[in-house]
């Protein structure tokens, strides 16, 4: 019952600042546009493949990234190594009878929500304006295996930035580290090319990684563009790769709150 | 006369900037670190976008390259003179903390564009001018003396063009004090600039000319090296960046008088 009570507080929250909403939305809005006008320009206006992929798979992958950038991207990095350990506010959550790691993850959740509002709305406009450019599942199973997929996105992505933002314990300044990860992310993502699109090796070593199953995968599953098998796949992958930062993360959670010192920089 | 006390003062605040980043070890680091991401990340991100096509929009695979390089150049020296006070600015219009950069017996927009100094940004600089000379030797580029002197001063031109930019959506804020976050938009808009401006023209003319002054801050120092700039280019940009430097200065003390000095 506490974690709803977070989770409508923060969706209060969330909603009261709905301007700035709007903003960090545009952010996920204005990199996929970008590289779908690049796309478009590189074919020629679509009128050839790049890999095998058609205008209307490039256009349908990067208009789909618009609402995964927006609605599946965890940004507890921040929230975790500079707001609550950098800041020295972390003596206030270690006082609280709840785990730090499910209160950031739900808190975040209102604002995945109302962030991926914005992109669906602006996706269902791209699909009344340039219907034929979007090209997405319709098979019911599918649809529900690929909700399970995008929410446990989300709780990849969480998992690993919630690992990142505890190393702040041992750097303080842990911005080096974020921005270093957040590179590996937007290529081994998906976010700047589809991973089909890669040099080969490249897409080898994306696929080691945990962030296609946060981004690339669950686009590929609403695109229709998984089978059944693959979607189970992408599952199995996704709920070990939870498990996997998890564990890191209780690991590194009890050394690192004896080393915080509670003292803001 | 002013000139010269101007340049003091910038001079003495390089050396705060320096000794606080210095300061803490980690700090110092990490921004290097932070810094050398960014700098490598447009030219990943291009070699990847590139890989599966040779000739792009007209311009060749090195060529769109070389664009970057451009623009890591400029926008490193952006990143170092003015992005950190930009982002500063945000905090101060939300906090309603701008009052004490009025108090100093100094130019109020000069001190609030210029007094934090993106040290580490020098990496970014000197990675652009490495991979531009790599590049630049690989497209059999040479540059005379006259040249340099031109693409100094069209670079200097492009980040006045920038700063100008900048400002003018910036100081929105003035009436919107909440949206501190619009700075971030900034750095993903200013990104638009790594790309020929022909590629826009394909999908929309119209965007092209709402992107044109982006645009021309890498378009022209490029076509100054290539020796196919004409004189319209360099009166497009130097004008460019003129009329939106006067425009950010009228607006500037325009929206100074809404300034409530209330923090949101």
């Amino acid at each position: 019952m506490r974690y709803v009570r977070i989770f409508f507080l923060n969706f209060q929250e969330a909603f009261s600042e709905r301007g700035r909403s709007v903003v960090w939305f545009l952010i996920a809005l204005f990199n996929p546009l970008l590289y779908f006008v690049f796309w478009y320009a590189a074919t020629g206006s679509g009128n050839h493949n790049i890999a095998g992929w058609s205008i209307q798979t490039i256009s349908s992958y990067y208009f789909l990234l618009i609402i995964a950038g927006s609605l599946f991207q965890s940004f507890a990095d921040e929230q975790i190594g500079y707001w609550h350990i950098y800041q020295g506010r972390l003596t206030n959550y270690l006082l609280k009878p709840v785990s730090y790691y499910a209160m950031n993850f739900i808190s975040e959740i209102p604002w995945r929500i109302i962030q991926g509002f914005f992109g669906v709305i602006v996706f269902l406009l791209m699909k009344l304006f340039f219907g034929n450019f979007i090209v997405m599942t319709s098979d019911v199973q599918t649809i529900v295996l690929c909700i399970c997929i995008s929410f446990l996105a989300y709780a990849v992505s969480y998992a690993v930035k919630a690992v990142i933002g505890i190393s702040a314990f041992w750097l303080t300044d842990y911005y080096g580290l974020a921005e270093g990860v957040s590179m590996i992310l937007l290529i081994s993502g998906g976010f700047v090319v589809p991973l089909r699109f890669l040099p080969s090796w490249i897409e080898k070593i994306a696929l080691l990684l945990p962030f296609p199953y946060a981004m690339y995968f669950p686009i590929l599953a609403w695109m229709g563009k998984l089978s059944v098998g693959e979607l189970f796949q992408v599952i199995g992958m996704q709920i070990m790769w939870i498990l996997l930062f998890f564990g890191l993360f209780t690991v590194l959670w009890k050394k690192g709150v004896r080393e915080y010192s509670g003292v803001s920089q | 006369m002013i000139m010269k006390q101007y340049i003091r003062v910038y001079w003495k605040l390089f050396f705060l900037n320096v000794t606080s980043l210095t300061a803490y070890r980690s700090g110092l680091i990490s921004n290097l670190i932070s810094s050398t991401v960014w700098a490598l990340f447009p030219f990943i991100s291009i070699f990847l976008l590139t890989a599966n096509t040779p000739v792009l929009f007209g311009w060749r695979r090195e060529e769109v390259i070389f664009l970057s390089t451009m623009y890591a150049v400029y926008y490193g020296v952006f990143q170092m003179v003015f992005a950190k006070n930009f982002l500063r600015l945000a905090v101060l219009i939300n906090t309603g903390e701008i009052e004490s950069f009025f108090l100093k017996p100094i130019d109020g927009q000069f001190l609030v564009s210029v007094s934090r100094v993106g040290v580490t940004a020098f990496v970014r600089v000197i990675i652009g001018i490495g991979f531009g000379y790599f590049f630049g030797k690989q497209l059999g580029i040479s540059v005379s003396f006259i040249d340099g002197i031109l693409l100094l001063i069209a670079l200097f031109c492009s980040l006045m063009l920038l700063y100008a930019v900048w400002m003018n959506i910036l100081l929105f804020l003035i009436w919107n004090p909440k949206l501190s976050n619009l700075v971030e938009v900034l750095f993903t808009i200013s990104g638009m600039a790594r790309y020929p401006s022909n590629m826009y023209r394909m999908v929309n003319e119209t965007l092209m000319y709402v992107l044109l002054p982006l645009s021309l801050t890498t378009v022209v120092p490029v076509k100054i090296l290539f020796h196919n700039i004409s004189w319209q280019d360099y009166f497009l940009l130097g004008g460019v960046s003129i009329v939106l430097c006067g425009i950010a200065r009228l607006f500037w003390l325009f929206a100074m008088r809404f300034y409530t000095s209330s923090s949101s």
